[in-house]
């Protein structure tokens, strides 16, 4: 890839201090074998902990006047990631790392694959910094919470201000409840659920817990007050964890939440095949204002072909009102032959309008 | 020249709990001068599989610094990505529920079969505008780039907000009745499900990262012209597919010469024959449902980098207009979106085989890439970068506001290429009694033409009290959610904006009365028409009260003339002269008058509507009309005065010009897609 130099920014107090001592040194290249065995170097010191000799690494990365910008910040931006491994930074480290969240990478002008000219940062450095401090977070969060266990006290997390780092926090507790056994869950199951009720960072260790143990309320309790992206993420396997009458209960409640009420008859339709009632529920919902399109694709996609006579008579219903055009969106998006000649079927039905067999006809002679 | 070298190695070399896994650096994708993977079906190259994490970037993992996005099931939009098929399906339920509003119709099919689909949004029975001419139409195609999610949400948000306002009163109604918005909502089918397939999966090197979720092409087997399989566990295919954004004919084989675009393997492989792909086939068929001679604006949305790359064809007036079109819609948005034009050596080089450059050579109409956010990668959103690839994968919780951003700005430029504000109504009347004094308004005339309808034509008279209410042709203001009149994003125009006056050119001293338009509480948002509601859109008419001298000295009838400046939202003013209909041909607007009567792309100050002053009410109009001091071609300028002064008669009219913030090319960055 083509790269100029472009600009130099300023850079923050662990490096700018040496590269103003070495700014005017000549710059050479470094061959990648010289730089594979420099993160060696570093790897070794993470693997045995010797922490003082990776912050020394840091900042002869940051001041040798034999590295060019473009090496260096590779280097750090990898060397950042590697100390990320480390079970128990101490301040000192962490201290060296949080220094390089300032850190402005050299813009480079690059051609990307595209062919644009762009001026972007090769190895962002600080991005590095952060992702490092953030795992951190999360070995530290995940630390307490089973340290809180140990203690017999109840896995809850100490919430920070930052919420930033109560991603990572949350993430730590997550870690934490994916080691602990069934018997264990089982016995903060209650306590979590209690907290939810006030704490919806705790969503994610919530879903984790009702995986583990099928644990319907749980998922009722998702439903209800999750945020939606934990709730998408519990909408992804349901039904491998609770039966379908369960799941259709939860689905049901998550169908009251309006940005979240089609992915939840979407998942509906994944229950329908087996459980009469998902299909009962799917057909009755043709005809809400609201959900009837998403009804109307979850039939399509999931209903079977003993579903396209049925959606036929839908169509043919003198009362079906705004069903009947949902029961015609599930004919055009069902993928099958049989879909297809009903839909020919009603184009020359005349109990139909001639509005509406004007438009059927039009879409099969695409 | 430098050789091929290895810049994935500390990459490849990963960490592993804290250790580095050592692999032997013969077996890496190598890289030559112009970014090609030299060996791409070399073991250890092409079938090494990457995984993207949140924070996991040990191994062959590639931490993002934020939950990897997922394709979600759901047709309505939620914080992250839908799958194709719930795309798919709401696209078919917005088409089913609205068949006044929605036609849509199979252009083409993907290599694998599937249908490409492309919605006409706008007023399907007549194609008629509410003046009964033919209607402009607008284009917008998304998901050229299997990889790039971001621009098939943008799309579908879109055509959901032109279903949603389609009888809002408003901007959304005027745009629905008055354009049509052809969206072809994902081109290239094949390849986005096949990353779509892959979410997590991506294969080759961080530094041009393949198959799997960054697949970028469709899926043409070069060898059997057939399809490549979806599996990414069969190395052979990974790298081939043809770059659908290469494979136009305008500038088809150009990119820049030296670029591996020949090769099969190159990740913008342009294939052997220029539309050789039926995606492409089907796009130029989409342009048809404008249809392609009424199109005034194309767009090609990508991502990433925050960029407008647009083709400048050498066609002076075209390219004006499109740079101006180009940088108003830029500051609609609040991130920063950069002036990608041509540079000076470029213009009207063809360009390289973009969609963009096809529509803007092929109909001179203003054409761009739209690269979306971010602009620089994930670190833009808290997450982790190294060449940039990272900015591919927008966070799920940034999409909603994305979608939002998008939109704004291709509102905006539907909103002004859609037609150029103008006079459509004017009414004043007495403000005591409410009694009609003068009542005009615009009508058909036969093909393009218009005449001026005076239904009330009596004097105005010294001493009197009057309401002016006077109607455009669309909705000239912008309200907030509070129904307050702000400035559109980015834009100049507001309640302040806007000038009229009467002008008494014949009477001694020239003496003018300036009528108060230019607050926001003159403008009209209720229905009703004159004197007091909008005459078809919210905003498309305002009132404001004047009142003629009582000393006014004169003997009997004298002509007066309204002169009327103003700008709609998208900071265009006035056709001057509505009695020829604005359209669009090569690249320019024709019958955009300014004052002086002269076709441009500008327009100006409209000085069309005459009306009297005299004595007594019941006098009879003069015989002769006035010429507004805005419409009087000035002399040459005499020597500058020794010291400043007032912006005299037609300073307000220079501050007008000022504000529309004309554009022209050049000094442009030089930017190339």
């Amino acid at each position: 890839m083509p790269v100029t130099s472009s600009r130099t920014r300023v850079f923050p107090v662990l490096i700018g201090l040496f590269l103003s001592m070495t700014a005017l040194a000549p710059l050479a290249a470094l061959a990648d074998d010289a730089k594979a065995a420099r993160l060696q170097q570093l790897g070794d010191m993470v693997s045995n902990d010797r922490q003082p000799a990776a912050r020394t690494w840091l900042l002869e990365v940051g001041s040798d006047p034999a590295l060019t910008v473009n090496a260096r910040e590779h280097l750090l931006y990898e060397g950042l990631l590697a100390l990320g491994s480390l079970a128990t930074p101490d301040d000192q480290t962490t201290q060296a790392v949080k220094e390089l969240l300032g850190y402005q990478s050299e813009s480079t002008t690059i051609l990307t694959e595209g062919n644009h000219r762009l001026t972007v940062a090769l190895h962002d450095v600080a991005s590095a910094a952060r992702l490092t401090l953030g795992n951190w977070r999360i070995q530290a969060a995940r630390g307490e919470i089973l340290g809180k266990i140990a203690r017999g006290q109840a896995p809850l997390p100490a919430w920070s201000a930052d919420q930033d780092e109560n991603r990572h926090i949350a993430a730590g507790l997550e870690q934490a409840l994916a080691g602990l056994s069934p018997a264990e869950l089982r016995a903060w199951r209650m306590q979590i659920s209690s907290a939810f009720d006030d704490e919806p960072r705790l969503a994610r260790g919530v879903l984790l817990i009702a995986r583990r143990l099928g644990d319907g309320y749980l998922y009722r309790q998702l439903a209800v007050r999750a945020p939606a992206a934990v709730v998408i993420d519990m909408l992804r396997d349901l039904e491998q964890s609770l039966d379908s009458a369960q799941s259709l209960v939860v689905l049901d409640l998550v169908r009251q939440r309006e940005k979240l009420a089609s992915a939840a008859i979407l998942s509906i339709g994944r229950l329908q095949a087996g459980y009469p009632v998902a299909r009962e529920r799917l057909f009755a919902l043709l005809a809400d204002p609201q959900q009837g399109a998403s009804a109307a694709g979850a039939l399509a996609r999931y209903g079977g072909l003993s579903d396209i006579q049925r959606l036929g008579g839908v169509i043919l219903d003198e009362g079906a009102g705004t069903q009947r055009r949902r029961a015609v969106l599930a004919l055009r998006l069902h993928a099958s032959p049989a879909a297809r000649a009903e839909l020919g079927r009603l184009a020359a039905d005349p109990r139909l309008s001639a509005k509406l067999r004007q438009e059927i006809a039009q879409w099969l002679a695409r | 020249m430098a050789g091929p070298v290895n810049r994935s190695l500390l990459a490849r070399l990963g960490v592993a709990a804290g250790l580095l896994v050592s692999a032997n650096a013969s077996t890496q994708c190598l890289f030559d001068q112009f970014n090609e993977i030299v060996n791409p079906f070399a073991p250890g190259c092409g079938d090494v599989r990457f995984t993207y994490t949140e924070n996991d970037s040990s191994g062959l993992n590639i931490a993002l610094g934020y939950p990897p996005p997922l394709p979600v099931a759901s047709l309505t939009a939620v914080d992250g990505f839908r799958e194709y098929a719930s795309l798919h399906m709401q696209h078919q339920a917005l088409m089913i529920a609205n068949p006044d509003e929605v036609a849509g119709t199979i252009v083409g099919q993907t290599l694998s079969g599937r249908d490409i689909w492309a919605y006409r949004i706008g007023d399907t029975a007549d194609q008629l505008t509410v003046d009964g001419l033919p209607e402009p139409a607008v284009m917008v195609n998304t998901g050229t780039h299997a990889r790039e999610w971001q621009t098939p949400e943008a799309s579908t948000e879109l055509f959901e907000t032109l279903i949603e306002t389609k009888a809002d009163g408003g901007v959304g109604q005027y745009l629905a009745e008055n354009l049509n918005v052809v969206i072809l909502p994902v081109l290239n089918i094949d390849g986005f499900i096949q990353t779509q397939n892959f979410a997590l999966s991506v294969t080759a090197d961080p530094g041009q990262p393949r198959d799997g979720r960054m697949r970028r092409k469709n899926l043409r087997n070069p060898v059997s012209l057939g399809l490549i399989d979806a599996d990414l566990a069969t190395v052979g295919d990974n790298f081939w597919g043809v770059d659908l954004n290469r494979n136009s004919p305008i500038g088809f084989g150009l990119n820049n010469g030296s670029w591996g675009q020949g090769r099969e393997t190159s990740l913008i492989f342009r294939s052997l024959s220029t539309v050789s792909e039926p995606e492409i086939l089907a796009l130029q068929n989409g342009a048809t449902l404008g249809p392609a001679d009424r199109l005034r604006m194309y767009t090609d949305i990508h991502a990433f980098t925050q960029i407008y790359f647009t083709p400048l064809t050498g066609n002076t007036r075209r390219d004006n207009i499109t740079v101006a079109l180009m940088n108003r819609m830029r500051v609609a948005s609040p991130r920063i979106y950069r002036d990608g034009r041509d540079g000076p050596g470029e213009v009207g080089n063809q360009g390289i085989g973009t969609t963009a450059d096809y529509f803007a050579y092929t109909f001179q109409i203003p054409s761009w890439t739209l690269e979306t956010e971010p602009l620089n990668g994930a670190q833009d959103y808290g997450g982790t970068s190294t060449h940039g690839h990272s900015g591919f994968i927008l966070p799920d919780d940034e999409v909603a506001r994305m979608r939002d951003d998008v939109t704004n700005m291709l509102w905006l430029g539907f909103y002004r290429q859609a037609a150029p504000p103008r006079i459509q109504a004017v009414q004043i009347s007495e403000a005591a009694t409410g009694d009609i004094v003068y009542a005009a308004s615009w009508v058909a005339a036969g093909g393009t033409d218009r005449t001026l309808s005076v239904t009330s034509n009596n004097a105005l008279v010294p001493g009197g009290d009057y309401r002016l209410w006077l109607a455009f042709n669309k909705p000239m203001r912008w309200r907030n959610a509070d129904g307050t009149i702000v400035r559109f994003r980015g834009q100049t125009v507001d309640g302040a904006t806007g000038s009229a006056r009467l002008e008494l050119p014949t009477v001694a001293g020239e003496p003018t009365i300036s009528i108060p338009i230019n607050t926001a509480s003159a403008w009209l948002d209720q229905p009703g028409g004159a004197p007091n509601g909008f005459l078809r859109y919210a905003d498309d008419a305002l009132v404001a009260d004047f009142s003629i001298a009582a000393d006014l000295d004169i003997s009997g009838a004298v002509p007066a003339v309204l002169a009327i400046g103003n700008l709609d939202f998208a900071v265009a003013a006035l056709d001057a002269n509505p009695a020829t209909a604005v359209d669009w041909s090569n690249g320019a607007w024709i019958n955009y008058e300014d004052q002086f009567g002269v076709a441009g792309d500008i327009g100006g100050v409209d000085c069309t509507l005459q009306v009297f002053v005299a004595p007594n009410s019941t006098d009879p109009a003069p015989a002769e009309s006035a010429v507004c001091a805005a419409a009087v071609v000035p002399p040459p300028s005499p020597p500058p005065p020794p010291s400043g002064g007032g912006g005299g008669s037609l300073g307000w009219l220079l501050g007008l010009l000022l504000m529309i913030g004309w554009s022209s090319a050049g000094n442009g960055p030089g930017n190339r897609r």
